[in-house]
Protein backbone atom coordinates (compact mmCIF):
# COMPACT_ATOMS: atom_id res chain seq x y z
CA UNK A 1 0.00 0.00 0.00
CA UNK A 2 1.35 3.38 -0.89
CA UNK A 3 1.94 5.42 2.21
CA UNK A 4 1.00 9.05 1.91
CA UNK A 5 4.28 10.67 2.77
CA UNK A 6 4.25 13.92 4.67
CA UNK A 7 6.87 15.42 2.41
CA UNK A 8 6.78 19.17 2.31
CA UNK A 9 7.27 20.89 -1.02
CA UNK A 10 10.52 22.61 -1.83
CA UNK A 11 10.96 26.35 -1.38
CA UNK A 12 10.81 26.76 -5.15
CA UNK A 13 7.40 25.05 -5.27
CA UNK A 14 6.10 27.18 -2.42
CA UNK A 15 7.33 30.30 -4.20
CA UNK A 16 5.64 29.18 -7.41
CA UNK A 17 2.39 28.78 -5.46
CA UNK A 18 2.76 32.32 -4.10
CA UNK A 19 3.34 33.57 -7.63
CA UNK A 20 0.29 31.64 -8.87
CA UNK A 21 -1.70 33.24 -6.02
CA UNK A 22 -2.51 29.80 -4.65
CA UNK A 23 -3.44 29.97 -0.96
CA UNK A 24 -1.95 26.55 -0.44
CA UNK A 25 1.36 28.45 -0.33
CA UNK A 26 0.45 29.85 3.09
CA UNK A 27 -0.53 26.41 4.39
CA UNK A 28 2.77 24.94 3.24
CA UNK A 29 4.74 27.89 4.60
CA UNK A 30 3.09 27.49 7.97
CA UNK A 31 3.69 23.76 7.96
CA UNK A 32 7.32 24.08 6.95
CA UNK A 33 8.45 27.24 8.74
CA UNK A 34 5.67 27.92 11.27
CA UNK A 35 7.50 26.61 14.31
CA UNK A 36 10.74 28.29 13.20
CA UNK A 37 9.03 31.65 12.86
CA UNK A 38 7.30 31.10 16.18
CA UNK A 39 10.69 30.64 17.87
CA UNK A 40 11.97 33.86 16.27
CA UNK A 41 8.91 35.75 17.51
CA UNK A 42 8.93 34.15 20.95
CA UNK A 43 12.61 35.00 21.51
CA UNK A 44 11.61 38.66 21.22
CA UNK A 45 8.14 38.77 22.72
CA UNK A 46 8.15 35.90 25.23
CA UNK A 47 4.36 35.77 25.04
CA UNK A 48 2.72 32.80 23.35
CA UNK A 49 -0.35 34.58 21.93
CA UNK A 50 1.64 37.51 20.61
CA UNK A 51 4.17 35.18 19.01
CA UNK A 52 1.41 33.21 17.28
CA UNK A 53 -0.17 36.39 15.99
CA UNK A 54 3.18 37.51 14.63
CA UNK A 55 3.55 34.23 12.76
CA UNK A 56 0.07 34.63 11.24
CA UNK A 57 0.92 38.20 10.26
CA UNK A 58 4.11 36.88 8.64
CA UNK A 59 2.08 34.85 6.14
CA UNK A 60 -0.14 37.84 5.35
CA UNK A 61 2.92 40.04 4.82
CA UNK A 62 4.55 37.35 2.65
CA UNK A 63 1.38 37.02 0.57
CA UNK A 64 1.55 40.77 -0.07
CA UNK A 65 5.28 40.77 -0.81
CA UNK A 66 5.46 37.74 -3.15
CA UNK A 67 5.13 38.66 -6.00
CA UNK A 68 6.88 40.93 -6.97
CA UNK A 69 9.59 39.61 -4.65
CA UNK A 70 11.13 36.20 -5.16
CA UNK A 71 13.45 35.59 -2.21
CA UNK A 72 16.40 33.29 -2.74
CA UNK A 73 16.24 32.00 0.83
CA UNK A 74 12.63 31.63 1.87
CA UNK A 75 13.42 30.67 5.45
CA UNK A 76 15.44 33.84 6.03
CA UNK A 77 12.82 35.90 4.26
CA UNK A 78 10.15 34.67 6.70
CA UNK A 79 12.53 35.08 9.65
CA UNK A 80 13.16 38.73 8.76
CA UNK A 81 9.44 39.47 8.41
CA UNK A 82 8.63 37.74 11.71
CA UNK A 83 11.47 39.56 13.45
CA UNK A 84 10.37 42.94 12.09
CA UNK A 85 6.75 42.35 13.14
CA UNK A 86 7.83 41.10 16.56
CA UNK A 87 10.03 44.15 17.15
CA UNK A 88 7.12 46.42 16.17
CA UNK A 89 4.88 44.63 18.60
CA UNK A 90 7.52 44.71 21.30
CA UNK A 91 7.98 48.46 20.80
CA UNK A 92 4.22 48.93 21.02
CA UNK A 93 3.98 47.00 24.29
CA UNK A 94 7.08 48.44 25.87
CA UNK A 95 6.80 52.04 24.74
CA UNK A 96 6.48 53.33 28.27
CA UNK A 97 9.17 51.40 30.09
CA UNK A 98 11.46 48.50 29.57
CA UNK A 99 10.62 45.46 31.57
CA UNK A 100 14.06 43.91 31.97
CA UNK A 101 13.41 40.95 29.67
CA UNK A 102 15.84 39.50 27.12
CA UNK A 103 14.97 41.98 24.35
CA UNK A 104 15.44 44.90 26.75
CA UNK A 105 18.82 43.46 27.69
CA UNK A 106 19.77 43.18 24.02
CA UNK A 107 18.75 46.80 23.48
CA UNK A 108 20.77 47.88 26.49
CA UNK A 109 23.81 46.05 25.18
CA UNK A 110 23.48 47.69 21.78
CA UNK A 111 23.42 51.19 23.28
CA UNK A 112 27.20 50.66 23.63
CA UNK A 113 27.44 50.90 19.85
CA UNK A 114 25.21 53.96 19.34
CA UNK A 115 24.75 57.45 20.76
CA UNK A 116 21.10 57.00 21.68
CA UNK A 117 20.15 60.30 20.04
CA UNK A 118 17.16 60.62 17.73
CA UNK A 119 18.03 61.44 14.16
CA UNK A 120 16.28 61.21 10.83
CA UNK A 121 18.38 59.18 8.45
CA UNK A 122 17.84 59.02 4.75
CA UNK A 123 17.21 55.73 3.01
CA UNK A 124 20.60 55.96 1.27
CA UNK A 125 22.41 56.38 4.60
CA UNK A 126 20.45 53.44 6.00
CA UNK A 127 21.45 51.22 3.09
CA UNK A 128 25.07 52.29 3.48
CA UNK A 129 24.90 51.40 7.16
CA UNK A 130 23.47 47.97 6.35
CA UNK A 131 26.31 47.46 3.84
CA UNK A 132 28.89 48.46 6.43
CA UNK A 133 27.45 46.10 9.03
CA UNK A 134 27.39 43.28 6.48
CA UNK A 135 31.01 43.97 5.65
CA UNK A 136 31.96 44.12 9.30
CA UNK A 137 30.29 40.78 9.97
CA UNK A 138 31.71 39.08 6.91
CA UNK A 139 35.23 40.11 7.91
CA UNK A 140 34.76 38.97 11.51
CA UNK A 141 35.68 35.49 12.64
CA UNK A 142 33.06 32.81 12.05
CA UNK A 143 32.48 32.08 15.72
CA UNK A 144 32.19 35.78 16.64
CA UNK A 145 29.86 36.37 13.70
CA UNK A 146 27.56 33.46 14.52
CA UNK A 147 27.41 34.37 18.21
CA UNK A 148 26.65 38.00 17.30
CA UNK A 149 23.82 36.96 14.96
CA UNK A 150 22.38 34.46 17.44
CA UNK A 151 22.31 37.19 20.06
CA UNK A 152 21.28 40.31 18.16
CA UNK A 153 19.24 38.90 15.31
CA UNK A 154 17.60 35.87 16.91
CA UNK A 155 17.72 37.38 20.44
CA UNK A 156 18.85 34.17 22.05
CA UNK A 157 20.02 34.44 25.63
CA UNK A 158 23.71 34.03 26.35
CA UNK A 159 23.19 30.84 28.36
CA UNK A 160 21.49 29.20 25.36
CA UNK A 161 24.30 30.28 22.99
CA UNK A 162 26.92 29.05 25.46
CA UNK A 163 25.19 25.67 25.67
CA UNK A 164 24.99 25.34 21.89
CA UNK A 165 28.64 26.29 21.49
CA UNK A 166 29.93 24.27 24.40
CA UNK A 167 31.37 27.45 25.94
CA UNK A 168 30.99 29.10 29.32
CA UNK A 169 28.42 31.87 29.50
CA UNK A 170 31.07 34.33 30.68
CA UNK A 171 33.09 33.48 27.59
CA UNK A 172 30.12 34.19 25.30
CA UNK A 173 29.54 37.54 27.06
CA UNK A 174 33.20 38.40 26.61
CA UNK A 175 33.06 37.55 22.87
CA UNK A 176 29.91 39.66 22.46
CA UNK A 177 31.40 42.58 24.34
CA UNK A 178 34.54 42.46 22.21
CA UNK A 179 32.47 42.30 19.00
CA UNK A 180 30.31 45.27 20.07
CA UNK A 181 33.42 47.30 20.83
CA UNK A 182 34.90 46.39 17.44
CA UNK A 183 31.60 47.26 15.71
CA UNK A 184 31.53 50.68 17.35
CA UNK A 185 35.13 51.37 16.35
CA UNK A 186 34.47 50.12 12.83
CA UNK A 187 31.37 52.25 12.32
CA UNK A 188 33.15 55.35 13.69
CA UNK A 189 36.03 54.67 11.33
CA UNK A 190 33.54 54.40 8.47
CA UNK A 191 32.33 57.91 9.35
CA UNK A 192 29.05 57.16 11.10
CA UNK A 193 28.28 59.59 13.86
CA UNK A 194 26.34 57.12 15.92
CA UNK B 1 20.90 56.56 16.46
CA UNK B 2 19.11 54.50 19.07
CA UNK B 3 19.77 50.87 19.92
CA UNK B 4 16.31 50.02 18.54
CA UNK B 5 17.35 51.44 15.19
CA UNK B 6 20.51 49.38 15.15
CA UNK B 7 18.49 46.33 16.05
CA UNK B 8 16.18 47.07 13.14
CA UNK B 9 19.13 47.61 10.80
CA UNK B 10 20.18 44.04 11.54
CA UNK B 11 16.92 42.93 9.89
CA UNK B 12 18.46 43.71 6.52
CA UNK B 13 21.57 41.69 7.10
CA UNK B 14 22.85 39.43 4.33
CA UNK B 15 20.88 36.19 4.05
CA UNK B 16 24.03 34.10 3.72
CA UNK B 17 25.31 35.37 7.08
CA UNK B 18 21.99 34.47 8.66
CA UNK B 19 21.98 31.08 7.01
CA UNK B 20 25.46 30.36 8.30
CA UNK B 21 24.31 31.06 11.85
CA UNK B 22 21.55 28.49 11.36
CA UNK B 23 24.09 25.69 11.21
CA UNK B 24 24.50 23.83 14.49
CA UNK B 25 26.98 25.85 16.51
CA UNK B 26 28.83 22.87 17.92
CA UNK B 27 29.51 21.78 14.33
CA UNK B 28 31.13 25.13 13.55
CA UNK B 29 33.15 24.90 16.73
CA UNK B 30 34.07 21.31 15.97
CA UNK B 31 35.10 22.30 12.44
CA UNK B 32 37.45 24.92 13.91
CA UNK B 33 38.99 22.23 16.13
CA UNK B 34 39.30 19.83 13.19
CA UNK B 35 40.91 22.60 11.16
CA UNK B 36 43.62 23.07 13.76
CA UNK B 37 44.13 19.30 14.10
CA UNK B 38 44.27 18.77 10.32
CA UNK B 39 46.78 21.57 9.94
CA UNK B 40 48.97 20.13 12.68
CA UNK B 41 48.77 16.66 11.10
CA UNK B 42 49.67 18.04 7.67
CA UNK B 43 52.64 19.94 9.07
CA UNK B 44 53.83 16.78 10.84
CA UNK B 45 53.53 14.81 7.57
CA UNK B 46 55.42 17.55 5.74
CA UNK B 47 58.28 17.31 8.22
CA UNK B 48 58.30 13.50 8.41
CA UNK B 49 57.92 12.93 4.68
CA UNK B 50 60.06 15.90 3.76
CA UNK B 51 63.23 14.76 5.51
CA UNK B 52 63.60 11.39 3.71
CA UNK B 53 62.52 12.97 0.43
CA UNK B 54 65.21 15.61 0.59
CA UNK B 55 67.80 13.13 1.90
CA UNK B 56 67.05 10.55 -0.78
CA UNK B 57 66.81 13.05 -3.61
CA UNK B 58 70.18 14.49 -2.53
CA UNK B 59 71.65 10.99 -2.21
CA UNK B 60 70.38 9.85 -5.60
CA UNK B 61 71.73 13.04 -7.17
CA UNK B 62 75.15 12.25 -5.72
CA UNK B 63 74.87 8.71 -7.03
CA UNK B 64 73.97 9.94 -10.50
CA UNK B 65 76.96 12.29 -10.44
CA UNK B 66 79.23 9.44 -9.31
CA UNK B 67 77.94 7.04 -11.98
CA UNK B 68 78.37 9.75 -14.63
CA UNK B 69 82.00 10.34 -13.59
CA UNK B 70 82.71 6.56 -13.59
CA UNK B 71 81.25 6.31 -17.11
CA UNK B 72 83.57 9.11 -18.21
CA UNK B 73 86.53 7.34 -16.63
CA UNK B 74 85.61 4.03 -18.36
CA UNK B 75 85.43 5.81 -21.73
CA UNK B 76 88.91 7.26 -21.13
CA UNK B 77 90.26 3.79 -20.24
CA UNK B 78 88.70 2.27 -23.35
CA UNK B 79 90.30 4.91 -25.60
CA UNK B 80 93.68 4.13 -24.07
CA UNK B 81 93.10 0.44 -24.71
CA UNK B 82 92.24 1.16 -28.36
CA UNK B 83 95.52 3.07 -28.94
CA UNK B 84 97.56 0.23 -27.51
CA UNK B 85 95.58 -2.41 -29.47
CA UNK B 86 98.25 -2.56 -32.25
CA UNK B 87 100.75 -3.86 -29.78
CA UNK B 88 98.16 -6.18 -28.34
CA UNK B 89 97.60 -7.77 -31.80
CA UNK B 90 101.25 -8.80 -31.90
CA UNK B 91 101.09 -10.35 -28.47
CA UNK B 92 97.76 -12.05 -29.18
CA UNK B 93 99.09 -15.16 -30.89
CA UNK B 94 101.53 -15.73 -28.06
CA UNK B 95 98.91 -15.47 -25.39
CA UNK B 96 96.13 -17.59 -26.87
CA UNK B 97 96.11 -20.06 -23.99
CA UNK B 98 96.24 -17.29 -21.45
CA UNK B 99 93.38 -15.54 -23.25
CA UNK B 100 91.18 -18.67 -23.17
CA UNK B 101 91.85 -18.97 -19.48
CA UNK B 102 91.24 -15.26 -18.85
CA UNK B 103 88.03 -15.20 -20.89
CA UNK B 104 86.41 -17.44 -18.26
CA UNK B 105 87.43 -15.01 -15.54
CA UNK B 106 86.24 -12.08 -17.60
CA UNK B 107 82.83 -13.60 -18.21
CA UNK B 108 82.31 -14.30 -14.50
CA UNK B 109 83.45 -10.75 -13.68
CA UNK B 110 81.04 -9.45 -16.29
CA UNK B 111 78.15 -11.43 -14.78
CA UNK B 112 78.95 -10.14 -11.30
CA UNK B 113 79.22 -6.55 -12.41
CA UNK B 114 75.96 -6.85 -14.36
CA UNK B 115 74.05 -8.21 -11.35
CA UNK B 116 75.48 -5.41 -9.19
CA UNK B 117 74.42 -2.86 -11.77
CA UNK B 118 70.90 -4.36 -11.98
CA UNK B 119 70.48 -4.36 -8.18
CA UNK B 120 71.79 -0.77 -7.94
CA UNK B 121 69.35 0.18 -10.73
CA UNK B 122 66.50 -1.36 -8.76
CA UNK B 123 67.46 0.45 -5.57
CA UNK B 124 67.73 3.66 -7.58
CA UNK B 125 64.22 3.08 -8.98
CA UNK B 126 62.92 2.36 -5.44
CA UNK B 127 64.49 5.54 -4.11
CA UNK B 128 63.08 7.47 -7.02
CA UNK B 129 59.65 6.04 -6.24
CA UNK B 130 59.96 7.05 -2.58
CA UNK B 131 61.02 10.53 -3.60
CA UNK B 132 58.04 10.85 -5.93
CA UNK B 133 55.54 9.47 -3.39
CA UNK B 134 56.97 11.77 -0.73
CA UNK B 135 56.83 14.76 -3.05
CA UNK B 136 53.19 14.00 -3.94
CA UNK B 137 52.38 13.59 -0.23
CA UNK B 138 53.98 16.96 0.51
CA UNK B 139 52.04 18.59 -2.29
CA UNK B 140 48.77 17.04 -1.04
CA UNK B 141 49.43 18.28 2.48
CA UNK B 142 50.10 21.79 1.23
CA UNK B 143 46.87 21.67 -0.81
CA UNK B 144 44.89 20.40 2.22
CA UNK B 145 46.26 23.24 4.37
CA UNK B 146 45.42 25.81 1.70
CA UNK B 147 41.89 24.41 1.25
CA UNK B 148 40.97 24.36 4.95
CA UNK B 149 42.24 27.85 5.51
Amino acid sequence: MEKKANILPSDETILDLYWDRDEQAIAYSNEKYGSYCYTVAHNILKIHEDSEECVSDTWVRSWQAIPPERPSLLKMFFAKITRGLSLDRYRMHHAIKRTGDETALVLDELTECVSGKDDVESQIAYEELVKSINLFLSTSGQRERVIFIRRYFFMEDTACIARKFGLREANVRKILSRTRKRLKEYLEKEGYSL
Amino acid sequence: MKSEDLLRTLNDIDDQILLESEKPLHRIYRFATYKVMATAACLAIIVLAGLPVFYLSDHSLNQTAQSESSVAYDTYEQSEEITSSGQMDNDLSENTDEYTYNSKDASSDYNESMSEEVSSDFSRIDKLKIVWIGAILLLLCVIVILVIH
